[in-house]
């Protein structure tokens, strides 16, 4: 072997250095988390990820399914304080915002909700961010959700009973995606309960928007928590309607976007 | 096309700022709008639109070029990584780019590059990561790369599937992307760091590892002297052990390419190093 055979032999790098990090900032801003990875750009192809119309179209599976849920109306009858809902109504309100078209406002919502630990409001931020194509933040979320988002890498087979089925995947995505297949908006409308909820909510919201000025977030009107009873009552027939004070908010019936505030 | 021709791009303006310039001027230019029309449909002034796609001025915000994306149907997603690199190598702040983002519209431009353009990323990836690594030398740094040219290649897909050879494209770009980043001496990429993850300084059995530093050392240092496709070559070959196939198909050229471009490395090597070669007279090793 002629010697520069054997020097060219010999600067065969290991596969995985340990390179320490350099303590000088990198120009191309590596460093501030600023950048993506290539992982979470290109890696959606892959079988499993979820690509951007993908999660979007999970995300409203998803919260047409919250609304729907049997347990929504009395979370959203519960308030902490006057204007902040329990952390599951606040995932409702973010849901019914998100229907609403007014994303912003839900993903308020479900920061404060996700910030008490509500793993499905963490799981609504990671399609959000992920519909959005913000893939680092969709991350983020995605570690901090105890839910599972991929799908089952290997089919789950049940034991006992003997199955209907030999595999079936139960992964949250999977289902999602079943889901929206079996609604057909068109032909299956929303319960009584549901769309009164949708058509009031997004009113409210914005009504406690303009009412409060200092908070920063889209808070519910006054006498919100009665108005839901009252929906909930007049809708399922169940228990007694609450006095509620006859035009209790000055705005109720102005529609439409929040007013601008500057931030 | 009306109007006054388009001034050239500002010899100020940075390698990533370049990246998203000049497919953003291509496909101004390619679609026949004048400056004075982009500025009326994107409601900015003239003299602003004319800075913007020269390269002039302060380091534009977002919120312009997202105006101009709509107009010239550029999908943003891309453009909008490559900005916020730009934008950190022109020393913004993470909150003015974050701040600069939230306050511009979404659009519904499709976010998800072409189906050929993915395979393509997706089938590339590892030997990008496996060249970018010999001269970035961390992890998130290659990544970044890497992932910079794939939208840059992603912007300029329409011409890379146009071109006489799209692994050849999609080379030059990632290469281009990596020396930009890579510190240069005397024109030469820096390659010396790499001497320091050798096998053979971690595995020769009895070995005086301070010799072989010395000897890797000054043949890293030789190396980084090649010229471009030689220089690859080499690192793919040696540094990174690829068969000639695979190396050939990351460069976009024939296998008799990679094959003359190893004999001619090896012969300039011998060259430099004084060694004794084909045609050479045997000479001093330069470390001894």
């Amino acid at each position: 072997m002629a010697v520069i055979d054997e020097l060219l032999a010999r600067t065969h790098l290991r596969d995985d250095p340990d390179w320490p990090r350099d303590i000088v900032a990198y120009p191309d801003g590596a460093d501030t988390g600023a950048v993506p990875s290539p992982e979470a750009l290109w890696d959606f192809a892959v079988a499993g990820g979820h690509d951007d119309d993908a999660a979007a179209l999970d995300l409203t599976t998803l919260c047409e399914s919250v609304l729907t849920h049997a347990g929504t109306a009395s979370l959203l009858e519960e308030f902490d304080t006057e204007h902040l809902p329990v952390p599951g109504g606040a995932r409702v309100l973010g849901c019914v915002l998100h229907l609403a078209d007014d994303p912003d406002s839900a993903r308020m919502w479900w920061q404060y909700a996700a910030g008490a630990d509500d793993d499905i409001a963490a799981f609504c931020l990671y399609l959000h961010h992920r519909a959005l194509g913000e893939f680092d933040v969709a991350d983020r979320w995605r570690r901090w959700t105890g839910i599972d988002t991929q799908p089952s890498p290997t089919p789950l087979t049940p034991t006992s009973p003997p199955p209907p089925v030999q595999t079936v995947d139960v992964s949250t995505p999977t289902v999602l995606r079943i889901l929206a297949r079996l609604i057909n908006r068109q032909r299956r409308p929303r319960s009584e309960f549901a769309a009164a909820v949708m058509n009031y909510v997004p009113t409210a919201v914005a009504a406690g928007y303009v009412d409060n000025p200092d908070i920063e977030m889209p808070v519910a009107g006054r006498h919100f928590a009665e108005q839901i009873s009252l929906i909930l009552a007049v809708t399922t027939g169940r228990g007694q309607a609450p006095v509620v004070p006859l035009f209790s908010c000055p705005h109720q019936c102005m529609p439409g976007p929040l007013p601008y505030r500057p931030t | 096309m009306t109007g006054r021709k388009l001034g050239p791009i500002s010899d100020a303006v940075g390698e990533t700022h370049r990246a998203w310039l000049e497919p953003l001027r291509r496909r101004f230019l390619a679609s026949g709008v004048t400056v004075g029309e982009l500025a009326d449909q994107s409601r900015y002034s003239k003299s602003k639109i004319s800075e913007l796609l020269r390269g002039e001025g302060l380091y534009p915000r977002w919120e312009i070029i997202h105006s101009v994306l709509r107009i010239l149907q550029i999908p943003p997603g891309p453009m909008c990584r490559l900005w916020m690199a730009a934008a950190l190598e022109a020393n913004k702040k993470k909150e003015w780019i974050e701040g600069c983002i939230d306050t511009a519209v979404r659009t519904t431009v499709p976010r998800l590059p072409p189906l050929d353009h993915r395979a393509f990323a997706l089938s590339n990836t590892a030997a990008y990561t496996r060249y970018g690594e010999v001269f970035l030398r961390d992890k998130v740094r290659v990544r970044t790369a890497v992932s910079n040219t794939f939208d840059i290649l992603w912007l300029r897909w329409d011409e890379a599937l146009r071109s006489p050879q799209l692994q050849r494209f999609a080379w030059r770009i990632f290469r281009r992307t990596v020396m930009s980043r890579t510190p240069h001496t005397g024109g030469c990429p820096e390659l010396r760091s790499a001497a320091f993850d050798t096998v053979a300084l971690d595995s020769a059995p009895g070995a005086d590892p301070f010799a072989q530093l010395e000897e890797s050392l000054t043949v890293m240092t030789a190396i980084s002297r090649l010229p471009a496709q030689q220089l690859d070559v080499v690192v793919f070959k040696h540094l990174r052990r690829m068969e000639n196939a695979a190396i050939a198909d990351v460069l976009g050229v024939p296998e008799a390419s990679v094959q003359q471009a190893a004999r001619y490395a090896v012969r300039q090597l011998n060259q430099m190093l004084g060694l004794k070669g084909e045609t050479d007279e045997e000479g001093p090793f330069l470390w001894q």
